[in-house]
């Protein structure tokens, strides 16, 4: 079981990611949070597999939720984050795959398929 | 003689510089508005993309929850196009460069009003005081002052009363923008920048003052903008 966490302000966004996932086989949604800082608290607390993180949310953006989780103190353990956009716009990847993310999901690619984000360290 | 020429011929070069200074601002602003409106539209359209899938992924196990999806899709569809018909109307809008079209002003605030009042933020203007005219810039930044407040109060406060009141007073006119709707910080990433920054920049540029905050129902914006002095 892949174990997920939804983070998303929109909770009109949660609730179709949720459903769409929650039907799949070996996908579980272990938690939801709105906000930059509820995503960091949850991800630390229900150690899931994936975050899938809202690049746009108020007060902690996505970005800085992301490197908070990846850099910061009590990082969960095999934790990866994918991170939802709009648009592959070149300014986010960049500033997320330098915050620690794993990938992207973009509405505009069919299947909201990951789009696998070179090594920070090459 | 050769004095008053010199003022005149000053005077007009002034003139020139604040018409252009007001047509940049002008550019400037839909710019950012058009921009911001590309953000909603595209975000609604994201939302109808998850819900389609979503649809599509329990049409046959949760057929409940498809019909939910379905709905969400007409909903954010709608205001999709309410958001794009906006955003056509504001780069039809635009002047040819060169003309002499009217920017809008204060006397345009209560076609304003009922624009907004139309999509959803139910708002009244209350104007106090002899009313003096202004000068085109100052009479611009009141205008796009109660647009943005307005736009802020629905788009981020999710507010849906308003109340705008301008005063009038003998050397100063101040600008009240109230609502109904949440008093939050509103992300920011990037160059996105929104709202609150170009305002400041805007009564700065007009040595005037703002404030903004909680106010008694919600969110609200203060501006104060010297008239006097002003050309």
């Amino acid at each position: 079981m892949i174990r997920v966490l939804l983070a998303d302000d929109q909770t009109l966004v949660r609730d179709g990611l949720r459903m769409i996932l929650s039907a799949q086989d070996d996908i579980e949604v272990v938690g939801e949070a709105a906000t930059g800082v509820d995503a960091v608290a949850a991800a630390r607390s229900l150690t899931p597999d994936v975050v899938l993180m809202d690049i746009r949310m108020p007060g902690m953006n996505g970005v800085e939720a992301t490197r908070e989780l990846m850099h910061g103190k009590g990082k969960p353990e095999a934790c990866r984050v994918l991170v939802l956009t709009t648009f592959d716009l070149d300014e986010y990847v960049y500033a997320a795959m330098k915050a620690g993310a794993s990938g992207f999901l973009l509405p505009s690619r069919k299947g909201t398929h990951c789009l696998p984000l070179p090594s920070p360290n090459v | 003689m050769q004095h008053q020429r010199t003022l005149l011929d000053l005077n007009m070069r002034l003139e020139r510089e604040h018409e252009t200074e007001a047509r940049l601002a002008v550019a400037d602003e839909r710019a950012r508005i058009a921009r911001e409106l590309h953000d909603i539209i595209a975000h609604g359209v994201g939302v109808m993309v998850v819900h389609a899938e979503a649809a599509d992924e329990v049409l046959g196990t949760d057929p409940d929850g498809a019909r939910e999806s379905l709905r969400q899709i007409q909903t954010s569809g709608r205001q999709a196009l309410t958001e794009l018909r906006q955003l056509l109307g504001l780069l039809r809008d635009d002047p040819p460069p060169a003309s002499l079209t009217p920017q809008p002003s204060v006397a345009e605030l209560d076609d304003l009003v009922r624009e907004v009042s139309l999509t959803g933020l139910s708002t009244e203007i209350h104007i106090e005081g002899e009313r003096y005219p202004l000068p085109a810039g100052l009479d611009l930044t009141t205008y796009r002052i109660v647009q943005e407040a307005l736009t802020n109060a629905g788009k981020h406060g999710h507010a849906d009363t308003a109340r705008v009141c301008i005063r009038y007073r003998a050397d100063e006119l101040s600008v009240d923008i109230d609502d109904n709707g949440h008093c939050t910080d509103t992300p920011q990433l990037g160059n996105g920048g929104h709202g609150l920054i170009g305002m400041r920049e805007r009564v700065a540029l007009y040595g005037g003052s703002l404030e903004t905050g909680r106010g008694e129902h919600g969110y609200s914006v203060h501006v104060v903008l010297p008239t006097t002095g002003a050309p």
